[in-house]
């Protein structure tokens, strides 16, 4: 009855509900996971992570009906050029602009990567169309587990995501370059004065976060489409996760908070259209920068006085 | 002919999104991707208006307009503690939900929106060719740009440029800078309602391709290119991105579908590019007629003996008898940050017309000290007395308007502003300073003039007047701590709190600091130094309060201090 | 005082430095010869960790001359300073908080390719500071401020230094860790010949463990004169 009254119809709407925020939260998560790594990292607003995203999946649709080729070559190949493309957003336009604007870096970088995606969005629809294209990787049926409907390859992404972000946590914990990548997230100054070479790091994080976007934008394509603005909506529930999780430091505890997101919009479309649900998500936000708002204006401070400006050192890839 | 006329009409509806964009992000740096969101609050609401229900051009128009602006003051509230990166992601979640809760609105047309709205009547005649439509766009559009032009030229345009150079400066001279961003945020929001609704009888449709993320950017890209904080230069930014659409339709002969991608892709990558390598824009900041002229003028314009002689060297602060001996007194103050107890039980007193030093050990709390006396941080506990009134817990604005200001160790002088201004900045009671002055017809020229002769004698006062118009951010960092005194002495607050004025530079300058400091008594004024140069405290001070982990420990001259054994112990740590 | 030419180990003539266009040091110069400590005085705000961060290349000065071991690493990056053996231990922020110590230790060895003198400097680190021992997978910002600033000390030790520049180590300890950490640093001089240069403001341990001593203010250097000769000086109060 009391379902009736909130006006769920049944309690297995619920349960699909939940499966689906699963399958979509890991999606989330992964895609966070490429990008917070990339900000904690070295610090930059990398908003044309958008565009990296939609570069993977949408140019291996292109390379798959266009020019044929298979599956794994075409999203090798849009991997390849995903990561490319990430590496030169930060060698070709970050670095230098970060060295010249001094203490209004991070706005310019991100009005900047703005500019990125608008450009590189509208090149790929002129080039090819604005889409969307199918992208026909492995076959894929449905299966039935304890009355929710769901695909194998949703199935395979969920092992995808939680592999690659394991995958990610294994390399910062364990290896030596992990290390580093750690060290350079904690105190570049530190890290440079112990010899490790930060601009190199940084060139492999960019590499790296693009890598897991694309992956995730493939996952994302087999599943519905490829278009070359596709990665708008999904840089938006990167930040979204990364902002919610805070501590950017584990790929695992992003791929959670990725889950919470997507249960909420998956139990709001129960109730809202599938539109005002993604608008949920925003809301959510919404919320999240006014409460910081708030809490700073309860302490007597603000988030744009910082009382003790920083000096730019070289090195520290600032 | 007609198709160039169309073109001219798309520029000046623009124009209008672009002018008030620059007056909200140029001038008073505010980073906004809303405004889009803006446009279609105004354009929606006045085509579901005529369309729907029959209203005509003017209400429907006035309607539009309001809704935007006061979203644009609801929007305003989180965005007023918020800047950089944070601010655009909040404008940017503005503009997608505004756009998501309108397309799921399907009185509204859903994702194909109004297609039908009625035409506007304008004097008995309908407007149907975009010739007609220029006999409301033309002065639509000059309107808005005068009305830009008089703000931006105001005494409150001078301290929106403050509020983006730095806004605790700003904010520590008296002004309050929140209200200005939530009037500024308001008014261009209602600006880009007014373009909006333009937009949408222009097409005769409202649709939400109108006014989505691209068409932000695009708006961006016509400030940024044109130049930011010059309103000319945004008439040239926007003729030029308008142009851009026969350009590559003309000239490079693509289809308009195909010319719409390549424009997009033609504007991100400009932005990019303006921003690598030139991102004052194609017209900088201050490069306007009046400018030019002023400059061309014998003498740069400059009436530096006629004022400053009169009062030569000093403003005297008139000090009534009958007020308390005591400038300043500051009891029990206490400050903790998470566990650490940054000020613990301080007691600081000020005597009037002295100059009072504070040292103590680094860390011992002394800037800490500086923001709880200006209100930068609420005490935990304690008062504040300033000249018999307690000003405990007030905002700096407020603080400095009572009359007791600081300066800053990294001096925070406004970069982009000319030295002039920067003091300007400081002089207190001028008219034109609100943003109200949108609304009031009255020249502005006699109380700027009035405001820029007080300024040049404080310039004066400190050696400078003769590189008044000169950008602050190019002088010497010597100098600029010059122009950050004068900046507080034309404030006329009689209680002044320098913060290590004579660090970060050399010998030479320092005792042309020390020089000046040292007339300010004479001159009425109230003075409390914190430096950690003993040397200099030395010179200066009457009298030296020590600080030590978070309160004052002892007080005298500096040969009674350092005759203390426990003070030496504390500043150069225990002897072994 | 040091000859010039082979002994010394670190030559610094007439440094110009600062920030942007700004400069904060006007001319210092400066030299540390193997097994020496140097410390540099002065009060807040002198230009002492400009100094520093100009020898180690964090920033490019403007103008002068530094060289290490009569080579000259003016203009280079601080990552090829680290590689020709200096080490620089900032005053705050000085461990990695998040890494355990032991990753920290092995993070400050990158510079060190051999194995086997790695563990030699592990095992110099654990008889310097035997706390690090027994807390190897600890996380180092869950320690001491005094440990982690030992952590810090062992950290510089991890790459086989010929040079260390220290900004502040006793900053924020409490006198008993300040003067262990300044034992050490002798030691290390000592055993080592490692030359050190040590920026403080507690002057009465510096003077303990130093052998000369710079005094700066206002950007330049006030005076120059052996820790003997300052130690019986009557007070300092005038040098600050």
């Amino acid at each position: 009855m009391i379902c009736a009254f909130i006006g769920i119809d049944s309690g297995s709407e619920v349960l699909q509900a939940l499966v689906n925020g699963v399958i979509n939260g890991c999606g989330y998560g992964l895609l966070a996971v490429g990008f917070a790594l990339i900000l904690s990292v070295t610090g930059r607003f990398h908003f044309a992570y958008a565009l990296t995203y939609a570069l993977a999946a949408f140019l291996a649709a292109v390379l798959e009906r266009v020019y044929g080729l298979p599956f794994a070559p075409a999203a090798a190949a849009g991997l390849a050029t995903a990561a490319v493309a990430g590496v030169a957003c930060d060698t070709v336009v970050y670095r230098p602009l970060s060295d010249r604007a001094g203490s209004g870096a991070m706005l310019a970088v991100f009005v900047a990567s703005l500019g990125i995606v608008i450009a590189g969005e509208n090149a790929l629809s002129l080039a090819w169309g604005p889409g969307p294209r199918n992208l026909t990787g492995i076959g894929s049926h449905s299966i039935s587990v304890a009355g929710a409907t769901l695909t194998t390859l949703d199935v395979v992404s969920v092992v995808v995501s939680v592999a690659l972000s394991g995958g990610l946590w294994l390399l910062l914990s364990r290896s030596g370059f992990g290390r580093q990548i750690k060290a350079v997230r904690a105190n570049a100054q530190m890290s440079t004065a112990i010899g490790i070479d930060v601009a190199r790091v940084h060139t492999a994080v960019f590499a790296i976060g693009s890598l897991v976007g694309g992956v995730a934008a493939l996952l994302y394509a087999l599943k519905y489409a490829a278009s070359p603005d596709m990665g708008e909506n999904a840089v938006f529930y990167a930040l979204i996760v990364t902002f919610l999780a805070v501590s950017s430091s584990s790929p695992l505890r992003l791929l959670a908070v990725g889950v919470g997101v997507a249960l909420v919009e998956r139990v709001a479309s129960i109730w809202l259209s599938p539109q005002l649900s993604t608008g949920v998500v925003f809301v959510l936000l919404l919320a999240f920068l006014s409460h910081r708002s708030l809490r700073l204006a309860l302490g007597g401070r603000s988030l744009s006085f910082n009382l003790a400006r920083r000096r730019t050192i070289r090195g520290a890839a600032g | 002919m007609t198709y160039w006329i169309d073109v001219l009409d798309q520029a000046l509806i623009f124009a209008v999104f672009a002018l008030s964009l620059n007056l909200l992000m140029g001038f008073a740096g505010q980073v906004s991707i809303a405004h889009g969101a803006f446009g279609a609050i105004g354009g929606y609401l006045a085509g579901y208006l005529a369309q729907e229900h029959g209203w005509a051009f003017g209400p429907a128009l006035a309607i539009g307009v309001a809704a935007a602006l006061v979203l644009g003051l609801i929007v305003s509230l989180p965005a007023l503690r918020l800047a950089g990166e944070y601010l655009i992601l909040l404008t940017l979640a503005i503009q997608i939900i505004t756009l998501v809760v309108i397309t799921s609105i399907s009185a509204l047309g859903g994702l194909t929106g109004l297609s039908a709205l009625p035409g506007i009547s304008l004097f008995g005649s309908t407007l149907l060719t975009p010739q007609d439509f220029l006999k409301l766009l033309v002065p639509i559009a000059l309107a808005v740009f005068l009305l830009m032009r008089r703000v931006a030229g105001s005494p409150a345009g001078r301290v929106l440029r403050g509020i983006r150079e730095d806004e605790l400066a700003t904010q520590s001279l008296g002004k309050d800078v929140f209200a200005y961003k939530s009037q500024v945020f308001a008014l261009t929001a209602g600006l880009a309602g007014l373009g909006g609704v333009l937009l949408a009888y222009y097409n005769g449709v409202v649709a939400p391709g109108m006014f989505g993320f691209s068409v932000s950017m695009t708006v961006i890209v016509m400030v940024i290119l044109g130049g930011s904080a010059n309103l000319y230069g945004t008439l040239v930014g926007t003729a030029l991105v308008v142009a851009s659409g026969p350009f590559f339709q003309k000239a490079i002969k693509l289809s308009v579908d195909k010319s719409s991608l390549a424009q997009l892709v033609a504007y991100g990558v400009a932005l990019v590019a303006v921003l690598r390598w030139r991102p004052q824009g194609i017209v900088p900041e201050g490069a306007t007629p009046s400018a030019l002229l002023r400059r061309m003028r014998p003498g740069g314009g400059m009436r530096v003996a006629g004022a400053a002689e009169q009062a030569r060297g000093a403003r005297v602060v008139a000090i009534g008898s009958g007020q308390p001996a005591l400038a300043l007194e500051a009891r029990a103050l206490s400050k903790s940050f998470g566990g650490i107890r940054a000020v613990e039980g301080l007691d600081l007193s000020l005597e009037r017309g002295r100059i009072t030093g504070l040292i103590g050990p680094n860390g011992a709390g002394k800037t800490t000290v500086f923001n709880l006396l200006t209100g930068a941080l609420k005490p935990d506990h304690g008062t504040v007395v300033l000249g018999g009134r307690d000003i405990t817990g007030l905002p700096p604005h407020l603080i400095a308007r009572a009359g007791m200001v600081r300066s800053f160790q990294d001096v925070r002088t406004f970069g982009r502003l000319t030295v002039l201004e920067n003091v300007m900045m400081g002089v207190a009671g001028q008219r034109g300073e609100r943003m109200r002055v949108v609304l009031s017809p009255l020249p502005l020229r006699t109380g700027d003039r009035r405001t820029r002769d007080r300024a040049l004698e404080w310039l004066d006062f400190v050696g400078l007047a003769q590189r008044a118009d000169e950008p602050a951010g190019s002088l010497a960092f010597g100098e600029q701590k010059l122009v950050a005194l004068a900046r507080v002495l034309a404030t006329e607050a009689e209680v002044l709190l320098l913060d290590e004025p004579a660090s970060g530079i050399d010998r030479r300058w320092s005792d042309h600091m020390i020089e000046h400091i040292a007339r300010l008594p004479e001159a009425g004024r109230t003075v409390c130094i914190v430096e950690h140069n003993l040397d200099v405290v030395q010179r200066l001070a009457h009298r030296i309060c020590f600080m030590h982990e978070g309160s004052v420990t002892a007080e005298g001259t500096m040969a009674e201090l350092s005759r203390q054994e426990r003070l030496q112990e504390a500043y150069f740590g225990p002897v072994g | 005082m040091a000859q010039w030419g082979s002994e010394a180990l670190l030559e610094v003539a007439g440094l110009r430095a600062g920030y942007g266009r700004r400069p904060v040091v006007y001319g210092v110069d400066l030299e540390v010869s193997p097994g020496e400590i140097v410390a540099v005085l002065g009060h807040n705000g002198a230009g002492k960790t400009t100094t520093l961060n100009a020898i180690f290349g964090f920033i490019e000065p403007m103008a002068g001359r530094v060289s290490l071991e009569g080579s000259e690493v003016t203009t280079l990056p601080a990552v090829e300073h680290a590689r020709r053996g200096m080490t620089y231990v900032p005053a705050e922020r000085f461990v990695f908080q998040d890494l355990s110590v032991r990753d920290n230790l092995l993070l400050a060895a990158t510079q060190e390719p051999s194995p086997e003198r790695r563990a030699d400097h592990e095992h110099r680190v654990d008889a310097l500071f035997p706390v690090l021992g027994e807390r190897r997978t600890q996380r180092a910002g869950t320690m001491s401020g005094g440990e982690q600033r030992m952590l810090s000390i062992g950290m510089a030790l991890m790459a086989g230094p010929r040079l260390m520049l220290l900004d502040e180590p006793s900053l924020g300890l409490s006198p008993l860790y300040v003067e262990t950490i300044m034992d050490a640093i002798r030691t290390v001089a000592d055993e080592l010949r490692v030359g050190v240069v040590m920026l403080e403001q507690n002057v009465a341990q510096a003077l303990r463990v130093a052998d000369r001593v710079y005094v700066m203010r206002s950007g330049e250097t006030i005076a120059h004169e052996t820790a003997a000769q300052l130690r019986t000086r009557e007070h300092l109060w005038d040098l600050f």
